[in-house]
């Protein structure tokens, strides 16, 4: 039997469960079909991202049946077996041998861990007595120890270990893997940001929790790097970076579940305690959403410009604020494709000051006023309210409104103070009412930021010349 | 060379006041007689809470004149004379001895993280070269280096070095310290938050931040733990955590430096790039007034609140110096906003207040209305003044909804409440006076308590920063380019 060598991309697959918990065998086929059409070299069920931890020993063993059925020959299961201890590792090792797997993802032990001896001969023992080949498996952020070189280089002198995953993050010990170990065994990159760095550093294979969503892009990246196209590998890599430092960085499963459910496959959600949206939140959700767009992997609704001339008085009007309350403001405009804002400023003791009040406190459902602040804690003043023109009706459009314009909104003023033109009366006496509309496509905020300083500014010029 | 040094009691760790020039000699002055006064048994200048790192040699040496001069005659003063460098060490050492300094303190190099062979190489050398006994000074959360008690088995072997400032926290490497050294090695505590326990298990005093402010506490809890009173002890040191907590944890000196202004002794600000707003966040400055308030650190006054031709005064208003107007002169509608907490507890509020008959009837008439896509309000039952609560979130469940209505309405009411009894709104004002508070609860929000805590925070510190009309427009300007936006980044 020739032996075993791990290359080219495989998904940490995720394993989907319902909400109460049951794996959705649908879903998880689903999956597979998906990826190995996307280019996937292989299948990795029950690895961190498979939420292996928790999973009960004839569960996963299920699981992994499951896997060797679906992929039905056409690319190899590479099966997480590693448990916290030998014995139960030995033997998870064992049955997926025996049912058809191809390999062995192993972690190293975590919870009780061993130092570097017991690593050694924690490993010695699987590749012996396992009846698979070995990859090592080393996630420090999880297990809380680490497979240091020296140990990897002894234990890569065993017939049956074949390669080393390293989802450290840690790009000078993955370097220092390749380097030592010298092509004796592959090291396989396990962390999405550090993709590229590796595999242009020497590292052959990739176990990735994007691979669930995009193998192609890592396999496309792997190939440009081996034809010498650096840049373009660059670009590629960099063009999925968003996506990935959301993956590793918030929980693996649930944001690669969340995405999967968007492009339309079931992948269901995690199981408890991972699952109460306490790891992805609504927030997360909107980002995971624009990337995918952004990627080509699910449809971009595409929203209307930014109002070029709002008519303050109507679009007041409509939030129960009519032209009474305004009679006597100041009134100043400006506008960019991405934003733009009429705002109209007067002494709080007329009628602007209740129309200051009622806004704020009697808004319309979507068109919540808020502060104009620098940061939290750091209002401007003249005191001032800023009001969303298009309702806000979802965590994107919240995202951009009450971050990025608030934030462009209130520096336009901190530098119109800055530079003397708010006359000292109006700053004590003053409300200002800011309404502002955005182009709900925008998905840099540091441009929204700055078109909306630019934008306020010029209308504050309007007011205070 | 002398070893006769016994510390005794508790030194504050002074902050250093600053000018343009350098050390600000009166206020450095007005400083030491005040926490002479209020009980400290020795002074240390150009510790870490004292800036040294922001001090030139030539400012450290001025500031061991000063506090040699000042506190002669009265307290010791161990000057602070560590340094990255062996040479520049021995160099402040020696300086500080020719003052008067009755011992030095050095803390272990930092930065480029020497090995403990050249560690203790370093503390030999300065030894060797100085008059005065040295204490060593361990404090790895800054310098990146841990004194281990192994190594202290021997470093205290070396001549002239009799004693150790533990700063770390790290009760059990200070404990295995504490049951290894003679009786003749002095081990003192430098971690305020874990102050009791660590004379309780046999430190000889304290070096601490907080001593700056209220050295008679940790006298008083000393005395407690030398005639066996634990609880004593307990009762004190619980009763300054939470203060001792935001100062240690939100800046340091920084910190202590605001505390100290606000209670009307002048030490100026900190030395960049230390700002206020920034590691003290504004909210914890905030949070750190009330604390004082409730050690009765702040002094209370007259505020004259203008209504139309009347002026109505609150008597006894908290008048945390440099913070507060004398005169509040229009109350048609005064508008604040803070956020406390964090992750998805937080509270953000928006809150505006003002005369009956103002702007703030908008609020009036809309509570209690129900209009079709509009948000409700209400007036928040049994509470004077009349305050109406407004959440502006779309409740999502049953849960969601509990900690809107019920335990962020009650942090709002408690927050109204407690302002009354903080005295910041004069008596008569009650009836004619409206508050409106918008709050924020986040639908995946799930811990009651913090909701609570965050709300009632956020609430009584708009409220004041409304009245007191912060933060000013210096403070805008300033801050234009460096403040910083949470939701404003790409993820």
């Amino acid at each position: 039997m020739a032996k075993y060598e791990p290359k080219g991309v495989m998904p940490a697959l995720v394993t989907p469960f319902t909400k109460d918990g049951d794996i959705i065998e649908e879903g998880f086929k689903d999956i597979i079909d998906y990826t190995i059409e996307k280019g996937a070299t292989g299948l990795v069920p029950a690895g961190t991202t498979g939420e292996f931890v928790y999973m009960r020993t004839e569960e996963r063993k299920k699981l992994f049946k499951m896997c060797v059925e679906f992929a039905d020959g056409r690319v190899p299961v590479v099966a997480g077996t590693g448990e916290t201890s030998t014995d139960a590792t030995v033997k998870m090792t064992k049955f997926a041998a025996d049912i058809g797997c191809d390999a062995a993802l192993v972690i190293s032990p975590f919870y009780l861990r061993p130092t570097d001896k017991g690593y050694y001969e924690h490993y010695e023992a699987v590749a012996r007595k396992g009846g698979l080949p070995v990859i090592m498996y080393n996630i420090p952020q999880c297990t809380l120890g680490v497979l240091q070189s020296n140990i990897v280089e002894d234990l890569a002198e065993l017939d049956n270990i074949v390669g080393i995953k390293d989802s450290s993050g840690h790009i000078g010990h993955t370097l220092e893997l390749i380097q030592k170990l010298d092509g004796k065994i592959p090291v396989l990159i396990g962390h999405d940001e550090c993709f590229l760095s590796a595999v242009a550093a020497g590292s052959s294979a990739a176990i990735l929790a994007s691979a669930n969503v995009m193998p192609h892009i890592w396999l496309d990246i792997m190939d440009k790097v081996r034809k010498g196209d650096m840049k373009n590998a660059a670009k590629l890599q960099l063009s999925v970076q968003t996506f990935a430092r959301i993956v590793t960085r918030n929980g693996g499963a649930p944001p690669v579940k969340a995405a999967l459910r968007m492009m339309g496959i079931n992948a269901g959600y995690s199981r408890m305690p991972l699952n109460s949206g306490g790891t992805l939140t609504h927030e997360l959700r909107a980002e995971i959403q624009i990337e995918l767009e952004k990627l080509g992997l699910i449809e971009a609704l595409t929203h209307p410009k930014a109002t070029k001339d709002i008519d303050i008085h109507a679009v007041l009007g409509k939030f129960g604020v009519g032209p009474d309350y305004l009679q006597d403001a100041g009134i100043g405009k400006g506008s960019e494709d991405t934003v733009s804002v009429a705002i109209v400023t007067g002494p709080k003791h007329s009628a602007l000051g209740s129309a200051f009040v009622k806004l704020l406190v009697n808004p319309r459902v979507g068109h919540e006023a808020l502060t104009v602040i620098l940061e939290p804690n750091l209002p401007v003043r003249p005191t001032s309210i800023m009001v969303p023109i298009k309702k806000i009706k979802s965590m994107r459009q919240a995202s951009l409104f009450y971050g990025p314009v608030q934030s462009g909104a209130a520096r336009a003023v901190a530098a119109h103070l800055k530079n003397g033109k708010v006359p000292d009366q109006a700053i004590i006496d003053n409300v200002m009412i800011m309404a502002l509309d955005i182009d709900l496509n925008s998905r840099n905020r540091r441009q929204v930021t700055a078109a909306t300083e630019r934008v306020v500014s010029a209308a504050l010029g309007q007011i205070w010349k | 060379m002398t070893d006769d040094f016994t510390f005794k009691g508790v030194y504050p760790a002074l902050v250093t006041p600053f000018n343009k020039e350098g050390v600000n000699e009166k206020q450095y002055r007005g400083l030491i007689n005040h926490v002479i006064k209020s009980g400290a048994t020795g002074i240390v200048p150009c510790g870490t809470t004292g800036e040294f790192t922001s001090m030139s040699f030539d400012e450290k040496v001025n500031a061991f004149r000063i506090a040699c001069d000042a506190a002669k005659g009265r307290v010791p003063v161990m000057a602070g004379t560590g340094a990255a460098s062996t040479r520049e060490a021995i160099q402040l050492t020696r300086r500080a001895a020719e003052f008067g300094a009755s011992a030095a303190l050095v803390v272990t190099p930092y930065f480029l993280k020497p090995s403990t062979k050249e560690i203790f190489e370093h503390y030999e050398r300065i030894a060797n070269a100085s008059d005065i006994p040295i204490f060593l000074y361990n404090i790895p959360q800054v310098t990146g280096v841990n004194i281990d008690w192994w190594l202290v088995d021997g470093l205290r072997e070396i001549d002239g070095i009799i004693g150790m400032k533990d700063s770390s926290a790290n009760l059990l490497n200070l404990t295995t310290i504490l049951v290894r050294r003679p009786d003749t090695f002095q081990v003192v505590i430098g971690h305020d938050e874990v102050a009791l326990p660590a004379l309780a298990t046999g430190c000889d005093g304290a070096i601490l931040l907080s001593a700056n402010i209220f050295p008679d506490r940790y006298i008083r809890m000393q005395a407690a733990l030398a005639r066996g009173d634990l609880k004593d002890g307990l009762i004190i040191q619980r009763g300054l955590q939470k203060t001792i907590r935001l100062m240690v944890n939100k800046g340091g000196g920084l910190a202590v430096k605001a505390a100290l202004n606000m209670m009307g002794i002048p030490v100026g600000t900190a030395r960049a790039p230390l700002i206020e707003g920034d590691s003290l966040r504004y909210e914890d400055i905030d949070e750190l007034r009330t604390c004082l308030e409730d050690l009765q650190l702040i002094k209370r006054g007259p505020v004259k609140f203008k209504m139309g031709d009347k002026t109505l005064i609150a008597e006894s208003y908290p008048k945390a110096n440099g913070m507060v107007p004398e005169v509040i002169d229009d109350l048609t509608l005064l508008h604040g906003e803070a956020l406390a907490g964090e992750g998805l507890e937080v509270a953000h509020v928006d809150l505006v207040m003002g005369l009956r008959d103002g702007p703030l009837k908008e609020a009036l008439a809309a509570a209690g209305t129900i209009t079709d896509d509009f948000h409700a309000s209400n007036i928040i039952k049994d509470l004077d003044p009349t305050t109406v609560f407004v959440s502006t979130v779309t409740i999502v469940d049953e849960k969601h909804n509990a900690l809107v209505y019920e335990v962020a309405q009650k942090a709002v009411a408690d927050a109204v409440t407690r302002t009354i009894t903080d005295m910041i709104i004069p008596e008569e004002l009650i009836p004619d006076l409206v508050i409106a508070a918008n709050v924020f609860v986040h639908p995946s929000a799930n811990n009651p308590k913090r909701v609570h805590i965050n709300n009632f925070r956020a609430v009584r510190h708009a409220i004041r920063r409304a009245i007191e009309r912060r933060q000013d427009v210096n403070e805008i300007v300033a801050r234009k380019d460096s403040a910083r936006h949470p939701f404003a980044y790409n993820p």
